[in-house]
C-alpha cells in the first residue's frame, strides 16, 4: 500500500519510523500498526470505529498520548517533554492530516450529502479520541477540519446545492435543531455560502409561506399583518435569533422582519385584489382598509391596477356576464377604490379602462335609472325587451344605496341645495314618519345633476374631494350629462306611454319633481354652454309637458266617461307629440299603422269625435304602436288568462275571437294580414308573439288558430323544454323554405351557444336566451327570436346530439 | 276562444287643424311647404309653444286671422301691441283682424279689440300732436275698420272699401 503514497509521505513515514526506533528501539512494528490503525486511507485494516485493541492502546499510550498523562501529572506543563517525544508527535500529526486530506480528496466527489461530510468527520475524528495527536495543538485540527470544508463549499457545487436544500427543508420542515448544526457548519467553513445570507433569504421564504398561510383569503381582520407579524414572531423568532446568532431584541431586524410581512401582504392582496375588491366585497372592507395603511408605492399601486383591470377584463367584461352583474361588479369596484385610495386617483384609470366597454351596453343607463329610481317590480322591462335579473337588480339597488359612499344623503353632502329644493326635500322627509325619509334617488339625482363632465381632451384630474362618490364615477360613464337626462326622459316617456291610468308611482313623481326643478336651475346657470342650456332646457321643457299632458288626460278622460256614449274602458291620453319625441304623420309608415278591429275603432273614433267637441280647433291621432290593451282569453275549456299586450297584438288575437259561441278560428298568415292591413312578415312577427305565450299555433295547414284543446299538451312542453320540439316545430318548421331558414340560423347562433356552453358549463334557455340577446351581433336578428323558438332550437341540438338536457332542465354540451 | 277587452289605455296625439285656405289663394311658396306648421312669427310649430309659454296647447292656443293666417295668440298680440305692426298681418299685410265664427277665436275676440282700440286711440294723438292730417285720416281708416271687428252686429260694410298701405 505504501508505494502508492507519495514520496513525502513516504519521507515522513521514514521520520516517524526512525525517531520511533529512536524512543523506542524494537517497537517499530508496533509504531507501524499504529499508523496504519489512524489512516482513514487504509480502510479494511484501520480503526474501523472501533476502540484500539490493547497492544496498540499501549503503542499509543507509549508514542503520543504518555507525554501529555505525565506531563498532565505534571500540573499542566509540557516542559517535561523532550525534543523527540515532541518531534514524533508534530510528525504523526502531520501524517495523520495528510492521510485525511489524502481520503478527503480522494472522496470528494463523492461527498454530495451534508451527511456524507457529517460521517466522513466523525471517521476523520475518531481516531483523535484515542490518540491524542491534537490535545495540545487542538486548534490545528479544528483549523484543518475547518478548510476542508470550506475547501467542500467552495468546489463542491453538487454538495453546496444540496446543502442549501437540506437547511431550506429543515427550516421550512421547523426543524431548527438540525438547522443548528448546518449552520454551525458553515459557519465554521467560512465558504462561499454565508449563512447569515442563506438565513435570512429563507426566512423570507418561510414568512412568506406563513403570508400565504395567514392571510390568503383572510379578509375580515384589521390588522392582519401584525398579527401575523406576531404569531410568527411568536413562533419562530427564538429560533432565527439563535441561527442568525443575534439576540433576539434585535428591533433594527424585527423591523426589517415586519416590513417583511407588510410586502407580503401587498403582494398576497394584489394577487387577490378581484376577490378582494368585488367577490368579497363589503366582508372585505377591513382588508381594504389595511391595505390603505401599507399600500404607499406607486408601483405597488399600478401593478394592483394592472392585476385589478386584467382580472376584470376578464372576468366582467366579456358578454357571458349580464349587465347588471357587470354593473354590480362595477360599483363594488368602485366603492373598494374609493375607499383604498379617496383622492380616486387610481380608480380612474379603472374608469376610463371600463368606460368605452360599458358605453357599448345600450341597456346599462336603464338599468342603473332603474337602480337609482328603485323601480321594484315595475312593468317597463317587459317593454324593452331585456332580459333582466330582479334579484341582482334589487342587490344593484342596495350597492347604491351604501351609506359609506354619501349618496343616499344630501345633507351631509354638504349644504349646496337650492332653496327650492331644500323645501322639497323637507316636505318629502316630513311626508313620511321615521327613518326612511330619504329615497335613494333624491340624493343620486342630486349628484348627478351637479356632476360636471371632465373636458374630454383634457389629461383625468383627481376627484376634487367634494365631488368624490360613487356617482359621481358611475355618471362618468355617460358620455355627458345630457345623455343621462335624455336616457331618463326616455324612460320616463316609455313609462307614461305605457302607464295604465294616470298615476306615477311615489318614486318616480317624486324624482321627476326634484329632476324638473334640477334642470330648470341648471339650465339657467349654464351661460357659458349655450348648446347645453338649451337642451337641457329643452328636456326640462319636455318632462314639464309630458307630466302636464298626463294630468290633462286624467281630467278630460273624467269629463269624457261621464258622456254616457263612450266606452268607459278606454282611458285615453292625450298627448303633445311633439314633445313625446314623436312624429304626428305616420300614415304612411307600415311598421306603425294597421287596421283595428271594426269594434274598437269605431269606439276610439268616438272618443275622438268628442276631444274635438270639447277642444275647439285640434284633431287627434290614434298612436296605434302606444298604450295598453288589458284584455282576457277565455278557452272552452274554462282556462281564462289576462294579458296585457300593445293595439296590435290586441287586434290580433281579436281576430281568433270566437265571440259567444265560442268558436275556434282559423286564419292563415295572409288572411292576418289582410284584415289588419299590414305586411306578413309583420303579421307573423305579431303571431308569433301569441305563439310564444302559448295562446296560438300553426297548425299542418299553415292555419293559425287558438291552442285551447291542446291546451294540457301545450302546457306540459311549456314545462318540460326538451320536449316542446315537436309543437314547436309544428310551428316552426312545417314550411320548407322555413326548414331551411331554421337550418341556417341554426347554424349562426350555434358557434356563440357552443362557445357559451364551452365557458360556462351547463345552462338553462332562459339564461342562453339572455345571454344571446346581448352577445349575438345585431345583424343575426336574435331579437326576433322568442324563448320559445330558442327552445326548439336547443331541441334541434339535442336532436343532433350536439347538446343534452339534464335533469334541471339545463343544457350541456355533449363532449 | 273568446277575447274580451277589459280595459283600453290608447294614446292620442293632438294637433291644431290648420287651416290652408291661406295657401289655396297662392300665396305660399314651394319652398315654405316644409313651414307650414310653423307659426309665422315666431317659427315654432303651431303645436308647440310661442317662446313664453311651456305648455302648448290650452295655454299657447292658436287663433287665425280674417286672411286664414294662423299665429300662435301670444304671438300675433304681442306683434299688433307693436307699433311698427301698424295693425297688420306679418305674412300678407292686410289689416289682422280675427276670424269669424271659429271657436278658437271667440274667446279671445275682446283682448284684440282692446289692443285695436289702444293702438288707434295712440295713433289719434299722436297725429293731432303733430296736426298731420292725412296720418289722422289715416287713423280715422282704421277706425273705422276696428269697429268693424268691435261691431258685435256684424256691421261688414266697413270692411269694403279699407285700403291699407
Ligand atoms: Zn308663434
Ligand atoms: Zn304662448
Ligand atoms: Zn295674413
Amino acid at each position: 500500500m505504501s508505494q502508492h503514497y507519495p514520496e513525502d509521505l513516504k519521507l515522513l513515514v521514514a521520520d516517524i519510523c526512525a525517531i520511533g526506533s529512536q524512543l523506542h528501539p524494537g517497537t517499530e512494528d508496533d509504531l507501524e500498526s499504529l499508523l496504519t490503525w489512524l489512516n482513514p486511507n487504509e480502510t479494511n485494516s484501520n480503526h474501523q470505529l472501533r476502540p484500539p485493541a490493547l497492544r496498540l492502546k499501549n503503542t499509543i499510550k507509549v508514542f503520543a498520548n504518555q507525554p501529555f498523562n505525565s506531563s498532565f501529572s505534571n500540573d499542566g506543563n509540557f516542559e517535561g517533554i523532550n525534543g523527540l517525544e515532541k518531534e514524533l508527535l508534530i510528525l504523526l500529526r502531520q501524517y495523520y492530516i495528510f492521510q485525511v486530506r489524502l481520503n478527503f480528496f480522494f472522496r470528494f466527489d463523492n461527498i454530495t450529502t451534508f451527511k456524507d461530510i457529517q460521517r466522513l468527520e466523525t471517521y476523520y475524528e475518531f481516531p483523535l479520541k484515542h490518540v491524542f495527536l491534537f490535545q495540545r495543538n487542538a486548534e490545528e485540527w479544528i483549523v484543518e477540519r475547518n478548510d476542508l470544508r470550506h475547501y467542500l463549499l467552495n468546489k463542491n457545487n453538487k454538495f453546496k446545492v444540496q446543502l442549501r436544500q437540506r437547511l431550506r427543508t429543515l427550516i421550512m420542515d421547523d426543524d431548527f435543531d438540525l438547522a443548528c448544526d448546518v449552520i454551525l457548519f458553515l459557519n465554521e467553513a467560512q465558504g462561499a455560502l454565508y449563512s447569515r445570507d442563506i438565513l435570512l433569504d429563507l426566512m423570507l421564504i418561510k414568512i412568506s409561506h406563513f403570508c400565504e398561510k395567514h392571510m390568503e383569503n383572510i379578509y375580515g381582520h384589521h390588522f392582519l399583518v401584525m398579527e401575523t407579524f406576531n404569531s410568527f414572531i411568536l413562533k419562530y423568532w427564538s429560533y432565527f435569533a439563535r441561527l442568525l446568532g443575534c439576540p433576539e431584541d434585535d428591533h433594527g431586524l424585527t423591523t426589517i422582519i415586519y416590513n417583511c410581512f407588510e410586502k407580503q401582504f401587498i403582494k398576497i392582496r394584489i394577487k387577490e385584489v378581484f376577490d378582494v375588491f368585488i367577490n368579497e366585497y363589503p366582508e372585505s372592507k377591513p382588508t381594504i382598509l389595511e391595505m390603505k395603511k401599507v399600500l404607499h408605492h406607486t408601483d405597488d399601486f399600478k401593478q394592483l391596477v394592472m392585476q385589478f383591470l386584467s382580472a376584470f377584463e376578464a372576468k366582467i367584461l366579456n358578454p357571458s356576464v349580464t349587465t347588471v352583474d357587470a354593473l354590480l361588479a362595477y360599483v363594488k369596484s368602485i366603492k373598494s377604490f374609493l375607499l383604498l385610495d379617496p383622492t380616486g386617483k387610481y380608480l380612474n384609470s379603472v374608469v376610463l379602462f371600463v368606460k368605452a366597454y360599458f358605453q357599448e351596453r345600450h341597456e346599462l343607463v336603464v338599468i342603473l335609472l332603474y337602480a337609482i329610481l328603485d323601480l321594484q317590480s315595475e312593468e317597463i322591462f317587459q317593454h324593452i325587451n331585456l332580459p333582466i335579473d330582479m334579484k341582482r337588480l334589487k342587490i344593484l339597488a342596495e350597492e347604491l344605496r351604501d351609506p359609506d359612499f354619501n349618496i343616499e344623503s344630501k345633507h351631509r353632502a354638504g349644504g349646496h341645495f337650492e332653496k327650492g329644493t331644500e323645501s322639497f326635500f323637507n316636505e318629502s322627509s316630513s311626508g313620511k314618519a321615521g327613518s326612511d325619509t330619504q329615497l335613494l334617488y333624491q340624493g343620486v339625482l342630486e349628484k348627478f345633476l351637479t356632476w360636471t363632465p371632465e373636458p374630454t381632451d383634457s389629461i383625468p384630474r383627481p376627484f376634487n374631494q367634494s365631488h368624490r362618490n360613487l356617482l359621481d364615477v358611475l355618471t362618468n360613464m355617460f358620455e355627458s350629462k345630457e345623455f343621462f337626462v335624455s336616457e331618463f326622459l326616455k324612460l320616463l316617456r316609455k313609462k307614461l306611454l305605457t302607464l295604465k291610468y294616470y298615476k306615477l308611482n311615489r318614486n318616480w313623481s317624486k324624482c321627476l319633481k326634484l329632476m324638473k326643478e334640477k334642470l330648470k336651475n341648471e339650465g339657467s346657470r349654464m351661460p357659458n354652454h349655450e348648446s347645453n342650456a338649451n337642451e337641457e332646457s329643452a328636456n326640462s321643457n319636455n318632462m314639464a309637458v309630458m307630466l302636464r299632458d298626463t294630468k290633462n288626460s286624467e281630467d278630460l278622460c273624467k269629463r269624457m266617461h261621464q258622456i254616457t256614449d263612450l266606452d268607459p274602458r278606454i282611458f285615453p291620453k292625450f298627448i303633445s307629440f311633439l314633445y313625446w319625441d314623436r312624429k304626428l304623420d305616420y300614415k304612411n309608415d307600415t311598421t306603425i299603422d294597421f287596421k283595428l278591429t271594426e269594434v274598437l275603432s269605431h269606439e276610439l273614433e268616438k272618443y275622438r269625435n268628442v276631444y274635438k267637441e270639447l277642444q275647439p280647433g285640434r284633431t287627434l291621432q290614434l298612436c296605434k304602436d302606444q298604450g295598453v290593451v288589458e284584455l282576457e282569453l277565455s278557452t272552452r275549456d274554462g282556462y281564462t288568462q289576462k294579458y296585457d299586450v300593445t293595439l296590435e297584438q290586441a287586434t290580433a288575437i281579436q281576430l281568433f275571437d270566437g265571440g259567444e259561441s265560442n268558436e275556434r278560428i282559423f286564419l292563415s298568415l295572409g288572411e292576418v294580414s289582410i284584415q289588419m292591413e299590414i305586411g306578413e312578415e309583420r303579421a307573423q312577427r305579431v303571431l308569433q308573439f301569441w305563439i310564444g305565450k302559448s295562446v296560438l299555433y300553426k297548425n299542418h295547414q299553415d292555419l293559425y288558430g287558438s291552442c285551447e284543446g291542446r291546451e294540457q299538451e301545450v302546457r306540459a312542453q311549456h314545462q318540460s323544454p326538451h320536449k316542446t320540439s315537436s309543437y314547436s316545430q309544428d310551428s316552426l318548421l312545417s314550411h320548407e323554405q322555413d326548414e331551411q331558414d331554421t337550418k341556417e340560423f341554426s347554424n349562426k347562433i350555434w358557434p356563440f351557444i357552443e362557445g357559451m356552453l364551452r365557458n360556462l358549463g351547463s345552462l338553462k334557455v332562459e339564461k342562453i336566451h339572455a345571454l344571446l340577446k346581448v352577445t349575438l351581433p345585431k345583424d343575426l336578428g336574435y331579437d326576433m327570436i322568442t324563448h320559445n323558438d330558442l327552445e326548439s332550437y336547443l331541441s334541434m341540438f339535442v336532436d343532433d346530439e350536439k347538446l343534452a338536457v339534464l335533469s334541471n332542465k339545463s343544457y350541456k354540451l355533449i363532449n | 276562444m273568446k277575447v274580451t277587452i277589459k280595459e283600453v289605455h290608447s294614446v292620442f296625439a293632438w294637433s291644431w287643424l290648420i287651416s290652408n285656405h291661406a295657401k289655396e289663394n297662392g300665396e305660399s311658396k314651394n319652398d315654405v311647404d316644409d313651414e307650414e306648421d310653423v307659426c309665422g312669427i315666431c317659427r315654432a310649430s303651431f303645436n308647440a309653444t310661442c317662446p313664453g309659454c311651456t305648455y302648448p296647447g290650452d295655454e299657447c292656443p292658436l287663433v287665425v286671422g280674417d286672411c286664414n293666417h294662423s299665429f300662435h295668440v301670444h304671438c300675433i298680440y304681442r306683434w299688433l301691441d307693436t307699433t311698427s305692426s301698424k295693425g297688420l298681418c306679418p305674412m300678407c299685410r292686410q289689416p289682422f283682424q280675427l276670424k269669424r265664427g271659429l271657436a278658437i277665436n271667440d274667446s279671445h275676440i275682446k283682448k284684440f279689440q282692446d289692443l285695436h282700440l289702444r293702438r288707434t286711440q295712440g295713433q289719434a294723438q299722436e297725429a293731432l300732436a303733430e296736426g298731420d292730417e292725412e296720418a289722422l285720416g289715416r287713423v280715422a281708416d282704421q277706425q273705422s275698420h276696428g269697429n268693424g271687428i268691435i261691431d258685435e252686429q256684424g256691421d261688414v260694410i266697413m270692411e269694403q272699401g279699407l285700403v291699407v298701405r
